[in-house]
């Protein structure tokens, strides 16, 4: 109950922040860019998909799970975090009847509940797409043919579990660091080194590397490491989560805020 | 005995780092439904003291008593009775006044009908969709008070209020303080680097200076305590003769003037007329100035 009552307090704070802005214009830019795309294309698009539904995912859902997403956990986390930074409010969180659990528990709650908003609004978004596109191309036929809505649900379930792990390194920084800049940096630099892990260093292993493990997520090459990658995750996520709770409650009591 | 005070603290003491000790057993005693005025330069331990009564600091040594139970039993409980403005006033830029004591109803959990109570109070009830960023300072410390008011408190512990107001600012801070105090029953600690800020609201004074209490008690000790203190400056034609003959004054010499206490101003003239009896011409023989300020600055600097 308590617990609610703080995400409640938590989530009034982003009331008109630049967090949730970036949630809401953020998630226009695939289905925005998916959307000239498919419009503005010289060639047949049934030729270029193997079946018509499947420009929903490439350049579209993936490029959000591989590519926007990690970059949209490392600037919320930090813009979320900085709410009581830039407005002086530590103070003011930690002498009202709260407990330091339910506060870091709560940030990072509203944290999760941001992120998710994003992911499914770009697959909500990506839909309205594909519709248009249906509705200026009705050859498509893309109403008649059927849509396995097991495997997105089964996709965004594991982007959401596997983007825990990004979350939660860099909740731990953003409550580390008042300096905004320094969380945000690294995580874009661990952001990168995961794509390159991807891209670049294909023998290196990478299940022990969580920036990488949306963008693995994305390739049928890495199907068979999703197990692993979700064990990992948990593993990771609920290590840095204890990590994170017990340098915020010693830096909290020393006064560090 | 611990019943008689809203807070208590025992032997409090606080290092930041193994050299440095910041507070030494600090024994504050504040009474319900006093004002509270706890004084000290800036740098002396007064926000570290009261970062430790709200649990923002760990207790490295002492113990704080509030509402009679010890603060780290029962510290969510304790909280929901004490509001509070630590230094700056903190609330969030970007939403209204409303919008920011929505943010702490449930924390506290108070009904909506309180935040419109305590707006009227603190007169932000028609400041609409005016961000709290864009407020006057005056504005801004007022819904950082409305904030500390919203629990209904039974404590309300603020620290600096009147800091980077201008003089308006400060009196009418200064008549809601004592409106909530006598209208509402509020036991309020403040707390100030300058006492004459202070002194005019104030029902008790603890003067604290490099981490020690210098005093501590009501209004009325701290002006007997100052008459105590009171001093004569005096130059003389044989200073060291005069002291000699004054000793039981306990004389002090400093350069070509001596100061010595007295409580009265009859003893002002006894002194004069026993050194007119020894032939010893008076130069100068001034009361020092006795208000309370110039106590507090007395008491500070004779330690630093």
């Amino acid at each position: 109950m308590s617990l609610t009552i703080t995400l409640r307090s938590e989530l009034l704070k982003t009331k008109r922040t630049s967090a949730l802005y970036l949630t809401i214009f953020g998630a226009l830019i695939v289905p925005s860019i998916k959307l000239d795309e498919l419009l503005t294309i010289s060639q047949p698009l049934e030729k270029m998909y193997t079946y018509p539904w499947e420009f929903y995912y490439k350049n579209g859902l993936h490029i959000v799970m591989g590519l926007l997403l990690p970059f949209y956990m490392i600037l919320m986390t930090t813009l979320l975090t900085q709410i009581e930074y830039r407005n002086n409010t530590w103070k003011q969180v930690f002498s009202s009847p709260q407990s330091e659990f339910n506060v870091f528990l709560g940030k990072f709650l509203s944290l999760q509940l941001l992120i998710v908003s994003f992911l499914l609004l770009n697959a909500a978004l990506l839909f309205v797409v594909i519709l248009l596109v249906n509705v200026v191309d009705p050859q498509l036929g893309l109403l008649q043919q059927s849509f396995d809505w097991q495997q997105l649900i089964e996709t965004l379930g594991k982007t959401l579990l596997l983007s825990t792990t990004i979350s939660s390194i860099q909740f731990w920084m953003s409550l580390r660091f008042r300096n905004f800049i320094l969380p945000l940096a690294i995580g874009i630099t661990l952001w990168f080194v995961g794509l390159m892990f991807v891209f670049e260093y294909k023998t290196l292993s990478k299940e022990w590397f969580p920036y990488s493990y949306l963008m693995m997520l994305v390739f049928p090459d890495y199907a068979h490491l999703h197990v692993t990658l979700l064990r990992n995750a948990l593993l990771f996520t609920g290590v840095f989560l204890l990590i994170g709770f017990f340098d915020f409650k010693r830096r909290k009591g020393k006064g560090n805020d | 005995m611990r019943n008689n005070y809203i807070l208590q603290t025992t032997d409090l003491s606080y290092n930041y780092s193994k050299n440095v000790q910041t507070l030494f057993d600090i024994n504050l005693q504040v009474e319900k439904g006093s004002i509270y005025g706890f004084i000290g330069p800036n740098g002396s331990g007064k926000t570290t003291t009261l970062s430790l009564l709200l649990g923002l600091r760990n207790l490295q040594k002492g113990s704080i008593a509030l509402f009679g139970k010890e603060l780290k039993d029962d510290r969510i409980n304790i909280l929901k009775k004490v509001g509070t403005l630590i230094e700056s006033p903190s609330f969030y830029g970007h939403l209204t006044a409303r919008e920011n004591l929505n943010v702490y109803r449930d924390v506290y959990g108070v009904d909506k009908n309180r935040v419109e109570e305590v707006l009227t109070l603190v007169d932000l009830s028609d400041t609409g969709r005016k961000k709290a960023r864009h407020f006057s300072l005056g504005m801004k410390q007022r819904l950082a008070i409305a904030l500390a008011l919203l629990p209904n408190p039974e404590l309300l512990i603020l620290d600096e209020p009147t800091n980077g107001l201008d003089p308006n600012g400060i009196i009418e801070l200064r008549g809601l303080i004592k409106k909530l105090n006598q209208e509402l029953g509020i036991t309020i600690i403040i707390s100030s680097h300058i006492l004459a800020e202070v002194e005019k609201m104030v029902t008790h004074i603890g003067i604290i200076f490099k981490g020690k209490m210098l005093f501590q008690g009501t209004l009325q000790e701290l002006h007997g305590f100052q008459q105590k203190k009171a001093k004569l400056n005096l130059h003389t034609s044989d200073n060291p003769e005069a002291i000699k003959i004054l000793h039981e004054y306990s004389p002090e010499l400093s350069d070509e003037i001596f100061s010595l206490s007295y409580n009265s101003l009859q003893q002002i003239a006894e002194i004069n007329r026993k050194l007119m009896k020894n032939n010893i011409d008076v130069y100068l023989l001034q009361p020092k100035g006795n208000n309370l300020e110039e106590l507090f600055i007395d008491m500070t600097t004779n330690l630093s």
